[in-house]
């Protein structure tokens, strides 16, 4: 395994800029580990909320995952910060679905509000942007009704871009497990959305 | 929406989805791309699912509602200090071999003092040894040789045991049958008589014979000693770890 601490084995600026950040917060300094969360809290948050379709409950995960980052820093065996913090985000939105079915909150209540959607860019075609969002609220919504071993692999996969190894790491399967969690999760996702296909279309 | 199983009858939906994800290689893929070329409900499907896996890809990010870095508080309250530094320590990657150490330790504590407890008969007992056994054997049995000796003197043949009054009403038939079973086994009788103890005593040990788990200085045995330390040690350890993981 390469040595983390050897910034010559690290040719991608990301991961030396992160492998940096990780020593000095190693090393006790708070602002070094505040700046990773600000690099990756958008994306982590936005990776937990796909998971997690409660939006606070998504909000506490990642809360907690950050809380456990910095208390398992020494764990931290080098490769891709980014790779670590995203695997200990998904034991936290893991924790939170089992949380959930145990106390099962009203479904989705966050797709009744428009605030949770990004802001229209400024040269948007308003009727585009209506159809795009749209459909943005019918796959997430159809993304929340399947079932969470598939949801799990399809946010991993096709939101943020993990390939099959890295997620049957990060999720404690095999590989060809995952695979068929990404399937069946499509075809899921085609069964619910059968009826608004046009969306998708063009 | 068309059903697609009425279409053929070899109509594989996951074969598609496969295909889809550019998952197929070899014969599989040629199968796929068959299907899809001759049935058109498979063909709906495969662009179906590209353009939803596209779509996904391309799903807006949520806007997360606050900021998460850490506060100096949240710092301070994280990271542990003292004893939590401490036990923290045996729930780092480095020292996960503490968990088999644990369990074995704990095992051999366990298997030590099962054996501590066994009776010294079943020769693995505390206090059992070859010489120890013997000796206990030798101090409740006599000698064998003793009791052949018994069995051929003539003057310890007598009747067998039975009712006075049943004697003296058939001696020739008790006479008869004495001087049958005299031939037998030692009388048990005449073995009372010299003192020497029975069949039924010689198959039960006496107390003296069962290894207790002290020896006869007072002291407990080396094996308990040695199993004592092994199960706390394993126990303590696997406490620690337990706690370390709480901690994190």
């Amino acid at each position: 395994m390469e040595d983390p601490r050897s910034s010559a084995a690290v040719d991608d600026p990301v991961r030396r800029r992160d492998l940096a950040l990780i020593e000095r917060a190693r090393a006790g300094d708070l602002d070094a580990f505040n700046d990773l969360v600000g690099l990756y809290q958008d994306q982590l948050f936005a990776l937990v909320a796909r998971m997690v379709p409660d939006r606070d409950q998504a909000s506490d995960a990642v809360q907690e995952a950050f809380f456990s980052a910095y208390r398992n820093l020494a764990t931290f065996r080098g490769g891709s910060v980014k790779s670590w913090l995203s695997r200990i985000c998904v034991n936290a939105a893991m924790d939170a679905q089992r949380a959930r079915r145990r106390r099962p909150v009203q479904p989705y209540p966050e797709f009744e509000d428009e605030s949770w959607q990004p802001p229209a860019g400024e040269d948007a075609d308003p009727e585009r942007q209506v159809v795009i969002a749209e459909r943005s609220r019918a796959l997430a919504v159809a993304l929340a009704q399947i079932g969470e071993d598939q949801r799990n692999a399809i946010v991993l996969f096709d939101i943020q871009g993990f390939d099959y190894v890295e997620i049957a790491r990060m999720t404690g399967v095999s590989l060809g497990t995952v695979k068929s969690r990404i399937h069946r999760g499509r075809l899921a996702l085609r069964a619910l959305l059968a009826d608004r296909m046009e969306l998708f279309c063009g | 929406m068309q059903d697609l199983q009425h279409l053929r009858p070899d109509h594989d939906e996951f074969l598609v989805a496969r295909l889809a994800a550019d998952d197929l290689v070899g014969h599989e893929a040629g199968a796929a791309n068959a299907l899809t070329t001759e049935c058109p409900a498979c063909a709906q499907l495969l662009a179906d699912l590209r353009a939803i896996a596209s779509a996904t890809a391309t799903l807006p990010a949520t806007r997360r509602p606050r900021d998460f870095r850490l506060t100096r508080a949240d710092a301070v309250r994280l990271q542990p200090v003292g004893w939590r530094r401490f036990v923290a320590r045996f729930g780092a990657p480095e020292l996960s071999f503490t968990r088999p150490l644990a369990m074995g330790l704990t095992t051999l504590g366990i298997a030590g003092l099962l054996l501590a407890s066994l009776p010294a008969g079943f020769g693995l007992g505390a206090g059992a040894s070859p010489e120890a056994a013997g000796g206990a054997y030798s101090a409740a049995a006599p000698d064998a040789s003793g009791i052949r000796d018994l069995a051929s003197s003539p003057a310890i043949v007598m009747a067998p045991s039975v009712p006075p009054a049943a004697a003296e009403s058939s001696p020739a038939s008790g006479d008869a049958s004495g001087a049958t079973k005299s031939t037998g086994a030692p009388d048990q009788g005449a073995q009372a008589l010299s003192g020497s103890p029975t069949p039924a005593e010689l198959a039960t040990p006496g107390p003296a014979a069962i290894a207790p788990l002290s020896e006869a200085g007072g002291g407990p045995s080396p094996l308990v000693v040695l199993s004592v330390v092994l199960l706390v040690a394993g126990l303590g350890l696997g406490g620690l770890r337990r706690v370390a993981r709480r901690l994190a």
